[in-house]
């Protein structure tokens, strides 16, 4: 871990990490408990065992899977949601993965399988859309430690039984606006935990189940079906990216976490780049630049966003959040023609 | 040169009579049955809106009928990209309503009908991201509403 440090910009954030900054490590404990922990709540933490038993296995081969439109198709431009102000970027890769579960269960229109209830997407204001939907402080509070920088285990373990997703807006009931990112904020609680007004909060709408990532093959299948993925590691990537939005991997190595939130499998892409490609979100705001649009297509993939070659990144840890209690649908008012015809 | 082709004309004739469903040469594909009358297409209509509607002005009808093919069209083009969810969906509805309609409440619980036809048609009201199933039973509801004004 790191002393605390507050980032005022991009160039503090992207030279701090470059000049050694750890705001990731690997935890091995925090791995072990996490396991134990997802068994002891029935979940499978296995990532082949979880695609055999749920039948993904080889559901993405070949494709271009974005689960990334499904969050911008129910909230645009709410990614990157600003940029991280200190070393909390394992908070905000666990925040961007589970924001990619949250909107692919809502989108497919499918019960969510722990309560068969239909789930919806919650409201939120403009600029809480704007700062990603969801609060990454509320998850780094927990991080049990006064500096900077967190294991991707021990943030997925915070998320499945202490402190899931709280919306973006105020909490007048813990004095706390959450509504906009706010580094200092994050840093409230640190060696302590918060108290039990955040844990009741906190447990409203916990991840319901987490599996630990082994390979590229489950990386792709959990992907294809909506699953995203929180990842810790050394890597580094350049901040050019090519006219299909590509980064090459640099030598200078960040200690950082990064979602996934998207997996090129297409024949034609490994044709170009030797190796499929995973698309990664960073939380340093408008760090990158260079081409957006993906591949044989006319999308583009958001700020701060870059497409990786899977050998690039293949030895980071990996969680995928594989189902989140969510909200209940909202109602409508009526279908719009009460009064107007 | 006459007995030639009179000799020809009489070969023909033969052959006329010994086949007259025509020969059949080994290679040579049957006649495609004739095609089967197309199906009639269900209209299907709602017995609320004829009986609100019998009455109505034949250009009120019209207008009623344009509006709601236009919009089953518009769902269709769009195919969920920009009408993503059925809240978005009561906003383009009710939008287009407020510009189409001069006189809202000429034909007393029109509104009300066609707001049950909806909510039948799609079976909730909960907001529902408007993808495969949800798009196919508004665009199905639009045109119930629409076969109803034409009848």
């Amino acid at each position: 871990m790191s002393d605390e440090q507050v980032f005022e910009n991009v160039y503090d954030v992207v030279n701090a990490y470059e000049s050694g900054f750890i705001g990731a490590y690997s935890d091995t404990e925090a791995a072990d408990r996490l396991k134990e922990d997802i068994a002891a709540s029935g979940g499978q933490p296995n990532s082949a065992m979880a695609c055999k038993e749920f039948g993904l296995s080889g559901s993405g081969v070949g494709k271009l899977s974005l689960p990334v439109m499904e969050i911008l198709k129910l909230y645009p431009d709410c990614l990157p949601g600003g940029a991280q102000g200190r070393g909390d970027c394992v908070s905000w890769s666990a925040r961007n993965s589970a924001l990619g579960t949250m909107c692919c269960e809502i989108t497919s229109g499918k019960p969510d399988p722990e309560s068969g209830r239909l789930e919806g997407a919650p409201d939120v204001s403009d600029a809480g859309r704007l700062a990603g939907v969801l609060s990454t402080e509320a998850i780094y509070n927990w991080r049990r430690h006064g500096g900077d920088g967190w294991s991707c285990a021990a943030a997925a373990r915070v998320m499945l039984k202490e402190s899931g997703l709280w919306l973006r807006q105020n909490y007048p009931e813990i004095g706390v606006d959450f509504t906009r990112y706010s580094s200092r904020n994050a840093g409230i609680y640190g060696r302590n935990t918060p108290p039990d007004s955040w844990l009741a909060i906190g447990k409203d709408h916990l991840v319901q189940t987490i599996t630990e990532v082994d390979g590229f093959e489950d990386l792709r299948d959990l992907l294809h079906n909506g699953y995203c993925v929180s990842s810790c590691g050394g890597e580094s990537w350049s901040s050019s990216r090519d006219e299909n939005g590509f980064s090459e991997r640099t030598r200078k190595g960040w200690a950082h976490a990064l979602a996934y939130l998207g997996v090129d499998d297409r024949p034609e892409t490994i044709a170009k780049y030797s190796d499929p490609l995973v698309l990664v979100q960073n939380s340093w705001g408008e760090w990158n630049g260079g081409g957006t649009k993906i591949l044989g297509t006319n999308l583009d993939i958001p700020v701060g966003s870059f497409w990786s070659r899977w050998s690039d990144m293949k030895n980071r840890y990996m969680v995928a959040v594989s189902g989140v209690n969510g909200w209940p649908p909202k109602k409508l008012p009526d279908y719009g023609a009460l009064g107007r015809i | 040169m006459n007995n030639k082709l009179l000799w020809f004309a009489g070969v023909l004739l033969t052959i006329s009579f010994l086949f007259p469903e025509g020969v059949k040469f080994p290679n040579t594909p049957a006649p495609a049955p004739a095609p089967a009358p197309a199906p009639v297409p269900v209209i299907e209509t709602d017995p609320e809106l004829l009986k609100i509607l019998s009455a109505a002005d034949t250009a009120d009808k019209k207008r009623i009928s344009g509006v709601y093919r236009a919009l089953a069209e518009v769902l269709t083009r769009d195919d969920g990209k920009l009408v993503t969810t059925t809240e978005r969906w009561r906003t383009l509805h009710a939008n287009t309503l407020t510009l189409a309609i001069d006189t809202p409440g000429k034909y007393p619980g029109l509104d009300v009908a066609i707001e049950r036809v909806f909510l039948t048609t799609v079976g909730t009201d909960d907001v529902l991201p408007n993808s495969g199933a949800t798009q196919m039973k508004l665009i199905k509801a639009c045109e119930i509403i629409a076969a109803s004004a034409e009848k």
